[in-house]
């Protein structure tokens, strides 16, 4: 069994600076598990403390049951991955994978064995004589994470171990470590900055700021229902864009008013916003739910707006629109139908699917259509 | 540096002026090829310009005397360089990695050491190096030399490994390395063109000693070579010969030593200034 | 990079560490700590060096300052680090010139062979500059004789005296001017030595400051239309002149402290007439020939402040060029 659990986990650093603040997390055996967040935010602090490189602050860490807040890294049957891959240059690929088994004394043979199938595994058989400054970017990370499997641990930690990699090669890594999941199940911890790896990696992702869990969460749930207007715009690309606004009331249900735009927030929406009307309060809403308004015709005419179109960027599966922001607001993202083609600087008709908006409270940033949003589904 | 606008005149006064440099600092070297063959007679008569017949047997006469001091100043130097390299590597990584009760303390005495002018203290250490038996004895020069050494390389090794990402460390840590096991597999291998550099330091300031060497070796036999060819001077008054024939042949080791190791001197000094 | 902390109580899981700063420790404490507190200790006395030691408080310190020749010495270092400043000059040249040659090829022979001079033992160069000056064999003088110059400084001298600048009779016709054993030659001698003064680590040092400099800062000058000496003045020179007034205050500290040239090239008083006296040699030879250790060790605390309290102006400059 090899459950990592956090239990009232703090972590200040000499000089008063609080990494981690309070964190209760649980990984279940053969999950992976991914902790995003903004630089500095206590991520890879987080790992570390799994990992034993860390010492706990406050609070207690068990890995498969076992507390192991003063056991040393070595004795904690785990096994890390580092950004910067971190292998020995003057060893062989082989022994850099051996290394660690050397140590502990293993008989060759068990050595071999391992090595030869980690090897096989991650398709790196014929690099294994050569030196790391022989070795691509991509390989020596390969070579990485074989020098991590075959130790067999209980639990591996990674600590964003594609950012080092062009893009291409990052997205053919992501996948796979995600087949290595598959093919392992093994407890796994993923730390990245990257929501896009997040996104597809993790069974389950937990989002940090500033040494806070904001949420943790499926990643669709994280997407679909953000619990605050922090994890609404890190997850998602191109960001959700977010108003600063008044509520009021309307004969139809709620209107939201920001500088130079009014929506109409339909019944849905306004029941569980009438305890805020007259208050201040943000609007999120993805670009993917703001639209041509000749290409999507469910919606309140009120919602439907002309704006100018700043900056038209056609990707070919999708449109970007900028559309103009106010003197107090930025402007305003939207992803368009690839059949849209707006001109640039030019007034577009443009339909905003308020149903799949989300509204923040303007000072705790809390979401107020959660819960509604869950309750309506559970 | 574009050679469009090259002119044929920079090109030339550049090179004449590198050649010309050039030309005076080998100067004493060719002094002292010409003069090594010579005999007083030829030497007296003619100083500067190569006379014939040659007087091999003046290097002959110089390698008896100063082939002793060499092999001295060869087992001073290395052992020096080898003990103050091992004591410096290992502490190094102590202080560049951990914080040590006292270590600041140590820090700043070290370098308020740097800043003493050692001959003040050459009386007391005299007194004390008495008192451990380790006059006259190269062993007991190369210890002290050593301890000479400790600073100036520790300074920058401890920089050095500071600098260095923790992930080596903490990847070794993880697999089950001992501190002596990190240092083996994780300092040597990457601070190796620091550690060339500062061993050539090392050895060079090593068979360069003198002051040291002067007041506490006795036996002529023991003598390293600077001091050897000091006293070698004031008794070869007369013999300008043999005597240049030692100056030379006391020049060929470290040519040797440079050859082999020239790239990671200049590789490491750039290094060195960067960090500066 | 935070530290980890290693705390005393934690001896048992920590002992490795302990162990492996020991030879360092014993090392630097037992030979360099040791003989400065001793020194420090021995400074108050009057002591030969070996058991008689008696105590005198401050006299030694006192007898410091009114020693005219201690500050003598001081005005030797002077004069010495003021030449020393424009001897770095061939060196800069040197490291601009072979920055400035076209062909990677010509440049790395260049640094090769210049690098060549840095093999030869410290002490063969000084026995050869002895040998140059040694007035009836040395190269010096047979260069000048050869040239003619000798009749220019000798005719260069007599003038001086009849005009009442110069007192000395260094050069003076048919005799050969002794460079290390005339009273008066030996300051030029001692700021003579060394020529072409192309220090070779400084070249090196030069040379790596100026290759970080990116080429398109000179193409852009190229475009500008800006001639060669103009790029020396605007791009070399601030940086080389930044590593110089970083390494100012070392080069003091340096000149301050030593003294095994002198030793070497005039003898253990400093030459005829003491005129080549430094403190570190007064010193030396206070301490081992006149068997004053005490008054040398007191000597050697008050340089020590003197280079502490370089050292920390030092630091705010540099701090304030950051």
């Amino acid at each position: 069994m090899a459950e990592v659990k956090f239990v009232n986990v703090s972590k200040v650093y000499e000089g008063g600076v609080q990494a981690v603040k309070d964190v209760d997390l649980t990984v279940e055996d053969g999950s992976l598990l991914v902790l995003v967040g903004p630089s500095g935010c206590g991520k890879s602090t987080t790992l570390r403390m799994v990992a034993g490189l860390e010492e706990v602050t406050e609070g207690d860490v068990y890995i498969g049951g076992r507390r192991v807040n003063d056991v040393l890294p070595k004795d904690r049957d785990i096994a890390m991955v580092f950004q910067n891959y971190a292998l020995y240059p003057h060893m062989t690929v082989y022994n850099n994978m051996a290394f660690g088994l050397k140590l502990r004394k293993y008989p060759t043979e068990e050595i071999e064995g391992r090595v030869q199938q980690a090897a096989e595994l991650l398709e790196i058989n014929e690099l294994l004589q050569r030196r790391p400054r022989e070795l691509s970017g991509g390989q020596a990370q390969r070579v990485a994470v074989g020098r991590a499997i075959v130790r067999h641990p209980q639990v591996f930690l990674f600590d964003e171990p594609l950012s080092n990699l062009d893009a291409k090669l990052r997205v053919q890594m992501r996948v796979e470590i995600a087949r290595l999941h598959e093919r392992l199940g093994a407890t796994m911890i993923y730390v990245t900055h990257d929501q896009v790896e997040a996104m597809t990696l993790g069974s389950k992702v937990a989002v940090m700021k500033d040494g806070y869990i904001q949420q943790i969460d499926t990643p669709m749930e994280l997407y679909d229902h953000p619990v605050n207007k922090f994890v609404a715009g890190f997850i998602g690309s191109p960001p959700m864009n977010f108003m600063e606004g008044q509520l009021s009331r309307a004969a139809d249900g709620v209107r939201f008013t920001a500088e130079d735009l009014q929506l109409t927030l339909g019944d849905e929406l306004a029941s569980g916003l009438r305890g805020h009307v007259g208050k201040s309060v943000y609007l999120g809403i993805r670009p993917e739910d703001i639209h041509d308004s000749a290409y999507f015709s469910d919606v309140d005419p009120a919602n439907v707006k002309t704006i100018r179109a700043e900056v038209v960027e056609p990707l070919g599966s999708e449109t970007l629109v900028y559309l103009r922001g106010g003197a107090q607001r930025r402007d305003i993202v939207a992803k368009f139908d690839a059949r849209s083609t707006p001109a640039v600087n030019q007034d577009v008709r443009v339909a905003f699917d308020v149903t799949k908006a989300h509204v923040f409270d303007g000072d705790s940033e809390e979401s107020l259509t959660r819960a509604r949003e869950l309750g309506r589904v559970g | 540096m574009s050679k469009v606008s090259e002119g044929r005149g920079a090109w030339f006064l550049k090179h004449a002026y590198l050649w010309a440099m050039l030309a005076l600092i080998f100067l004493p070297f060719y002094v002292m090829l010409v003069v090594s063959f010579k005999d007083n007679t030829q030497f007296y008569n003619r100083t500067w310009a190569p006379t014939w017949p040659l007087h091999w047997g003046n290097w002959l006469e110089a390698w008896d005397t100063v082939g002793v001091y060499i092999a001295n100043s060869v087992f001073l130097a290395v052992t020096a360089t080898l003990i103050t390299l091992v004591a410096a590597v290992l502490a190094s990584y102590v202080f560049g990695r951990y914080r040590v009760p006292f270590g600041d303390l140590f820090w700043a005495g070290l370098i308020v050491l740097m800043l003493m002018p050692g001959v003040a203290n050459l009386i007391p250490l005299f007194n004390l190096m008495k008192r451990l038996t380790l006059l006259n004895s190269l062993l007991g020069l190369s210890v002290v030399t050593a301890a000479g050494g400790q600073v100036f390389c520790l300074y920058v090794l401890r920089n050095f490994i500071e600098d260095m990402p923790k992930e080596f460390f903490e990847c070794a840590r993880i697999d089950g390395a001992s501190h002596l096991q990190q240092v083996i597999h994780v300092v040597i291998p990457q601070c190796g063109g620091i550690i060339s550099a500062l061993a050539i330091m090392q050895f060079v300031g090593a068979w360069n000693s003198f002051i040291l060497p002067l007041i506490t070796i006795r036996d002529t036999e023991l003598l390293p070579l600077a001091v050897g060819l000091y006293r070698l001077q004031g008794a070869y008054v007369k013999q300008w010969g043999p005597l240049m024939a030692a100056y030379f042949i006391s020049a060929v080791p470290l040519v040797i030593l440079f050859a082999f190791t020239m790239r990671f001197f200049i590789r490491g000094i750039s290094e060195g200034a960067i960090k500066g | 990079m935070a530290r980890e902390r290693v705390r005393f109580s934690q001896i048992k899981r920590y002992w490795p560490l302990y162990a492996m700063v020991v030879p360092t420790l014993v090392l630097v404490g037992l030979f360099m700590y040791w003989p400065a507190v001793s020194g420090v200790w021995h400074s108050f006395y009057r002591w030969d060096g070996d058991e008689v030691a008696t105590y005198t408080g401050l006299q030694n310190y006192g007898r410091a300052f009114t020693d005219p020749k201690f500050g003598y010495a001081f005005v030797v270092v002077g004069i010495l680090f003021v030449a020393s400043l424009f001897k770095m000059i061939p060196s800069i040249v040197t490291a601009v010139v072979i920055h400035r040659i076209t062909s990677d090829k010509a440049r790395y022979l260049y640094r090769l062979l210049f690098v060549v001079p840095m093999v030869i033992p410290w002490m063969v160069v000084l026995l050869i500059w002895k040998f140059f000056y040694n007035p009836i064999v040395g190269l010096l003088n047979s260069v000048l004789n050869t040239t003619h110059l000798m009749d220019v400084l000798v005719w260069a001298n007599a003038w001086l005296v009849k005009a009442g600048i110069v007192d000395s009779a260094a050069f003076v016709a048919n005799k050969s001017p002794a460079w290390l054993g005339d009273p008066d030659l030996v300051l030029p001698a001692l700021i003579f030595w060394g020529f072409p003064w192309i220090g070779i680590i400084g070249v090196l040092i030069y040379l790596s400051g100026l290759e970080k400099i990116p080429r398109s800062v000179y193409e852009c000058a190229e475009l500008d239309g800006v001639g060669w000496f103009r790029k020396f003045l605007y791009i070399e020179l601030p940086l080389i002149a930044t590593q110089v007034r970083i390494n100012l205050v070392l080069m003091i500290i340096g000149v301050l402290k030593g003294y095994g040239l002198i030793l070497v090239l005039l003898g253990d008083d400093g030459g005829p007439a003491g005129r080549g006296l430094v403190p570190g040699l007064y010193m030396y030879y206070n301490a081992f020939i006149r068997r004053e250790a005490g008054y040398a060790c007191a000597m050697g605390i008050l340089l020590f402040f003197l280079i502490l309290a370089l050292t920390v102006i030092n630091n705010k400059l540099v701090r304030v060029e950051k």
